[in-house]
């Protein structure tokens, strides 16, 4: 048994180390979430901890996923001057892009057959990961691999996203920002502040709008393939 | 001490906005999510004049800084399941190539029509 202040502890220093090594070697590679989850997931099999136990003592930590959501309206508030423009463009371009990610992942499960509770747990893995824990519940899918997934997905857009849409001919900072919100949520928000200021103001917007889209929509479009397929 | 009182206003107004949304939610049955909806009611009161974002500050910034540490404990939920990750390697690594692959391209594709100043 762990208790909440040692769970709490270790999490929080552990996470302030790892933020440290990824300041260190500037690279989305060494992900800070990305290292602790892997690191506490070995140290809990290693030391024969259930999975339980530990969720029980870090449930102070776990209270701020939903606080966060909501706190993402006052950036979307600050920043809404500068994209009103943009803002029909920007809805529709996360529209697709959300859908896209949806079909995408639901035929690739219907082509692995792959259980219920895991093609649950790939459909909505473009957006911020507590939008996609919450989609995830509504949907009875497996939190753990949502939230792997989703950090997985933003760290490779965030190493080759900027790159691919190079080659696809998308040149200005804008749009490959938008994109990068879309799709990579924070961690490509994050590559696209570092890439140029206005794809990081595109790509923060985008985030949040497509967080407010995949919450809606997608367990309105999961509910559909499933009606088309059966 | 004013800066641990204005924090914790601050919070309060943020966990004041998730509290109305889930009794909505709860009320009229709806099937969106509550924090979201809490997110539309904050931004509506900002939007409207009724909340100045300043007052929000203290708090939003690091909680938005450090939201990422909210994740962990949930990712570390991956240890009960790694027998699915095993036996479906495959599905999952075409997820991971295919859906940011086809996102960027579509979601920039179609922004990359908008006429953009600098």
């Amino acid at each position: 048994m762990i208790n909440m202040l040692m769970g709490c502890t270790f999490t929080l220093v552990l996470f302030a180390i790892m933020r440290r090594v990824n300041h260190r070697w500037r690279s989305p590679m060494f992900n800070p979430v990305l290292l602790c989850i892997v690191l506490i997931s070995a140290a809990l099999l290693l030391s024969n901890i259930d999975y339980i136990d530990y969720r029980n003592a870090t449930t102070p930590i776990s209270f701020f996923l939903e606080i966060a959501v909501v706190a993402l309206a006052v950036p979307l508030y600050q920043q809404l001057h500068a994209i009103r423009p943009y803002l029909i463009l920007i809805s529709l371009s996360s529209f697709l892009g959300i859908s896209c990610a949806t079909i995408t992942a639901f035929m690739l499960c219907q082509w692995f057959a792959a259980p219920e509770p895991l093609m649950a747990s790939l459909m909505a893995l473009s957006v911020t990961t507590p939008i996609t824990l919450i989609v995830t519940d509504t949907l009875s899918g497996i939190p753990g691999v949502a939230a792997i997934m989703v950090i997985l997905i933003g760290v490779l857009g965030g190493v080759f996203g900027l790159a691919l849409l190079t080659l696809a001919g998308v040149t200005q900072p804008q749009a490959k920002g938008v994109a990068l919100g879309v799709t990579c949520h924070a961690i490509g928000t994050a590559a696209a502040m570092e890439y140029h200021p206005a794809a990081g103001a595109f790509a923060s917007a985008a985030m949040i709008i497509s967080a407010v889209i995949t919450a809606s929509w997608v367990p309105v479009l999961f509910t559909l393939l499933q009606g088309i397929i059966s | 001490m004013m800066i641990a009182l204005r924090f914790i206003a601050s919070l309060a107004i943020l966990i004041g906005c998730l509290w109305a949304a889930r009794l909505i939610t709860a009320t009229f049955a709806l099937s969106l999510p509550a924090p979201l909806l809490g997110l539309l009611l904050l931004f509506g009161l900002l939007q409207g004049g009724l909340l100045r974002s300043e007052y929000l500050l203290p708090s939003c910034n690091p909680i938005l800084k450090y939201m990422a540490l909210f994740f962990i404990p949930a990712g570390v939920g991956l240890i009960n399941y790694l027998a699915i990750f095993s036996q479906y390697a495959w599905l999952l690594i075409s997820v991971l190539i295919l859906v940011p692959t086809l996102g960027l391209l579509l979601a920039g594709k179609l922004a990359s029509q908008g006429r953009f100043y600098d």
